[in-house]
């Protein structure tokens, strides 16, 4: 009765979030790649062009073409949003040869990482996570203060050695709510389904400047117009947006292979992200993706070590192409690895350590560069550059796990970057309830 | 006498004698008796109260064949819960040469929570101070 009562609630908390999203127009994964406008950055000019045309300047930047990146970047992000464990933290393990239980192991189990133990044969653990990401720095570069320098067409020494160089201040965040379930099918074998509700929000603000390294103090051949018919060197671009809805499904089964000792196991596991989330509002990842991965556990005590080791294939995802042609492309693949341990500092009170890390396969990444002019002079600016490659990115995982009652968990992490790799966010809060049926 | 009929009164002494060895054992092994059903329920509260108050002296009493293994694993299990209630349902007794199998299901509540219902078969053996738990099984 308990056990239908469960899922009831379960199904009835998963029917409540909402199918289909909210957005303002344009979608979000639009913002970027169609800031300046559809013909790009455009400045004034009252000077003609030799054969008498009037000229319209057309300035030419890699970001602006391929900013779709920006896109692929957080695309892969949120491929990738660390779950937390969807397992029970209290396993029992019967002694069949005195009918008595000893729980499986103290602690109540990681956070952000899987262990070899399972819920037990008709058991339920169900529970609700939040977590919140405020990106800061894509490649170590600061989102607050984005360079590019955008060149002439047909850049060339003299009139057309005039470039526009921009700061962008781009200011994106992805919370993410998420109810889990885990069920029991044998003892040692489960199926989880984690769905999450995914308000993203992104805001971008460029102030473009005209910098005149061919014109000099010619003003009149590229401006922009201050508004009053004025002439002057700077506009400032905005746009924002504020997307929620569904997110990316995730369904799991795992099954423990093999049992031994006092509570070490070894478990096999594969999870199934369905493309539920509006990609183009950057609530999923827009591709399928698939990840087989092992959780190896020791039961040492108190001290519970494991180890995660997962391979993700993902599909083809318009975030990955181009959003503004409909072009999709494959989302890069990763190794997903993680080693830590828990430690039950009290039979009410679990602490946890991890190094979650992923190996980024063939992405599209980001780098600073230097701009040099074509001036005489050879001004340099800051700019960047776009470039593929592979990248490991690492997070420290630090939470702890409380039994306040019953087997009530209110659990709390923080996920700090390790390096600068990818799309990062210093420090994610992560806060959630978990109960086991 | 004639020799038939005193094979006749010689087979009669042997199924006389052969029905007086076997009646109660086809007895025994059929249902238990009322005393040896009451002494076994006395003995399932005792196991049913070692468990739940985490008793070991109690638990050995119910079963003297304990070893150190055991105990071991036992003391073990019992600091491994905070609470532990047991609830047992005597579902089928049998008996015979005074050792008894009793099959049970159980139904515990660990830590607040219900743990699914599962069966138990105890195999029951008389000890100096009435019946003990010789083996348990599932």
């Amino acid at each position: 009765m308990m056990r239908r009562r469960v899922l009831t609630l379960a199904l009835a908390t998963l029917a409540a979030l909402p199918a289909a999203s909210f957005a303002q127009t344009p979608k979000l994964a639009h913002l970027l790649p169609t800031l300046f406008g559809p013909q790009g950055l455009i400045v004034d000019s009252s000077r003609p062009l030799p054969d008498g045309s009037t000229h319209s300047a057309h300035f030419n930047n890699a970001f602006h073409s391929r900013f779709t990146q920006f896109n692929a970047a957080l695309a892969s992000q949120i491929s990738a949003l660390p779950l937390p464990a969807p397992s029970s933290g209290f396993t029992y393990t019967m002694d069949p040869t005195l009918g008595v239980f000893t729980r499986s192991t103290q602690s109540f189990g990681p956070i952000m990482v899987e262990r070899a133990e399972t819920v037990g044969k008709g058991k339920v653990a169900a529970g609700f996570a939040v977590q919140r990401f405020s990106f800061d720095a894509i490649e170590g570069i600061d989102l607050g203060e984005l360079p590019a320098v955008f060149t002439h067409d047909d850049a060339a020494p003299g009139g057309r050695a005039d470039v526009v160089t921009t700061s962008s201040d781009v200011q994106a965040s992805i919370t993410q709510q998420t109810a889990f379930v885990t069920y029991g099918l044998g003892e040692r074998f489960d199926a989880s389904l984690a769905v999450p509700f995914v308000i993203a929000d992104l805001s971008v603000t460029s102030t473009a400047t005209v910098q005149r390294l061919g014109t000099g103090s010619d003003t009149l051949v590229h401006y922009y117009d201050s508004g009053s018919g004025g002439v002057g060197n700077t506009r400032e671009y905005a746009r924002s947006g504020r997307a929620s809805g569904l997110g990316d499904v995730t369904l799991r089964v795992k099954g423990q292979a093999a049992r031994w000792g006092g509570g070490h196991g070894l478990a096999f596991a594969v999870d199934v992200r369905m493309p539920t989330g509006d990609e183009e509002n950057l609530l999923g990842a827009g591709a399928w993706g698939v990840r087989p991965f092992g959780a190896m556990s020791f039961g040492l005590g108190r001290f519970s070590p494991h180890v995660n080791l997962g391979y993700q294939w993902n599909g083809e995802s318009l975030l990955a192409g181009n959003v503004v042609t409909g072009e999709s492309q494959d989302l890069a693949d990763e190794l997903a690895y993680a080693v830590g341990a828990d430690l039950a500092a009290g039979s009410r009170l679990t602490l946890c350590v991890d190094l979650v890390g992923r190996y980024v396969i063939d992405s599209s990444r980001i780098a600073e560069s230097t701009f040099v002019g074509l001036d005489a002079a050879a001004t340099r600016f800051s700019d960047i550059r776009f470039d593929e490659g592979s990248y490991n990115q690492s997070s420290l995982a630090l939470g702890f796990k409380a039994n306040p009652a019953g087997r009530l968990l209110l659990v709390f992490n923080v996920l700090l970057k390790l390096d600068d790799h990818g799309l990062r966010d210093s420090v994610t809060p992560l806060l959630a309830l978990d109960y086991t049926f | 006498m004639t020799s038939e009929p005193r094979r006749r009164a010689g087979a009669r002494a042997w199924v006389i004698t052969a029905a007086l060895v076997v009646a109660p054992i086809l007895v025994q092994a059929g249902a238990a008796t009322k005393t040896q059903e009451e002494a076994v329920k006395r003995l399932l509260q005792n196991y049913q109260k070692a468990i739940e108050t985490k008793d070991l002296s109690l638990f050995r009493s119910v079963k003297p064949s304990l070893s150190g293994e055991e105990e071991r694993r036992l003391r073990k299990a019992f600091d491994s819960t905070r609470t532990h209630e047991v609830s047992i349902t005597l579902e089928g007794l049998e008996c015979q040469e005074g050792q008894c199998l009793a099959r049970l299901t159980r139904r515990d509540t660990l830590d607040g929570s219900i743990v699914s219902s599962f069966p138990q078969t105890l195999r029951i053996a008389p000890g100096p101070e009435g019946f003990v738990i010789d083996e348990i099984g599932r």
